[in-house]
């Protein structure tokens, strides 16, 4: 990819993709690759099985370019045929609890890697490991609308827009999942 | 039992999404209610662990190669489209000139009791109505499945 295509305006970059230029998709999804990655990450807690979904998820996009409005933004359109992979491939498997449980290293603390008090990383990662569990538990949904908010940090107002469900509904969600956090984190 | 809207309120607090009018009408509930104030520590204990908590990169590979993964998974799955076309037409034609053949070879066979005959065509016409409702089905879904996606 280009340091010219890599500049382009997304408008741009669209509507050159839906002429068949590949450069221009490959453009959108290196522009996009991460946070594509890792909101599938969020939702199967599997790092090869997000890495699988997010990229079959480009290509499903690139195959359906000519359905994509260059004037709205390309990741929130791209995000629908994601999450319907990610949700599909978590209803048909009938794994989510195993493949979370599984992956428990999906998550770290951000301090991991730096020099710190040992009893401190072992609280944090007695923490980490109840929050991964206790994510597990969530349903897709819930767990979908905490995953934005926490980790990719959307306002309520944008995960509204991208789920397509009012801010009532991302605040009721959140209050769930969060209700059940709390509880994972006071076990005893 | 917090209300509905107590909840609406800590977490909009909690998510700093809040207006001041709020916060102050979050702070008069807690005041009257142990049971906001109770729940709000909780919360604010879940968004402390989450705050620390980032998502592990994956190898640096993994960015290299993504664009080149997406590429050959489209390219592939337009050959496999290919050969799976390519494949009907050929089984389709060999059915059409073959079935002829058959059937007058069955029918011909006078060692073959006429029960058996038939039961081979109606056979024959149960395995065509099976394959065009499995193509009707696949193909709605396909319909449907396409437009799942789109924002309206």
């Amino acid at each position: 990819m280009s340091a010219e295509n890599a500049a382009e305006p997304e408008a741009a970059l669209i509507v050159r993709a839906q002429t068949g230029d590949t450069d221009a998709f490959g453009a959108l999804v290196t522009r996009y690759m991460r946070p594509a990655y890792f909101s599938a990450l969020g939702l199967v807690g599997s790092r090869e099985d997000a890495l699988d979904l997010s990229q079959e998820a480009f290509a499903r996009a690139f195959r359906a370019r000519q359905q994509i409005d260059p004037a709205r933004p390309f990741y929130a359109w791209y995000y629908t045929i994601l999450r319907r992979l990610c949700f599909n491939f978590l209803r048909d498997r009938r794994t989510e609890r195993v493949r979370l449980d599984e992956a428990a290293p999906w998550l770290e603390t951000l301090a991991q890697g730096q020099a710190q008090d040992p009893a401190r990383t072992t609280e944090q990662n007695e923490t980490r490991r109840r929050l991964a569990r206790a994510m597990a538990t969530l349903t897709d949904v819930d767990r979908e609308v905490l995953v934005l908010k926490e980790f990719e940090e959307l306002k309520y107002r944008e995960i509204a827009l991208r789920l397509a469900i009012p801010i009532g509904t991302v605040m009721s969600r959140l209050y769930s999942a969060r209700a059940r956090l709390a509880d994972a984190l006071e076990e005893p | 039992m917090t209300t509905e809207r107590a909840r609406e309120l800590m977490m909009t607090v909690l998510d700093d999404e809040h207006t001041p009018e709020e916060l102050r009408e979050l702070e008069a509930l807690a005041a009257q209610s142990p049971e906001i104030r109770e729940e709000w520590a909780r919360f604010t204990r879940v968004k402390e662990a989450t705050r620390t908590m980032a998502w592990p990169e994956p190898p640096p590979e993994t960015w290299d190669r993504y664009w080149t993964n997406v590429y050959n998974r489209g390219e592939r799955t337009f050959a496999w489209l290919l050969i799976l076309v390519s494949g009907l037409v050929a089984a389709g034609w060999w059915l059409w000139t073959i079935t002829p053949a058959l059937l007058r070879h069955w029918f011909a066979d006078e060692s073959l009791p006429m029960a058996v005959r038939i039961a081979m065509v109606v056979a024959g016409v149960g395995g065509i109505i099976l394959v065009l409702s499995v193509a009707r089905e696949q193909f709605t879904t396909w319909r449907k499945e396409r437009y799942k996606g789109v924002i309206r």
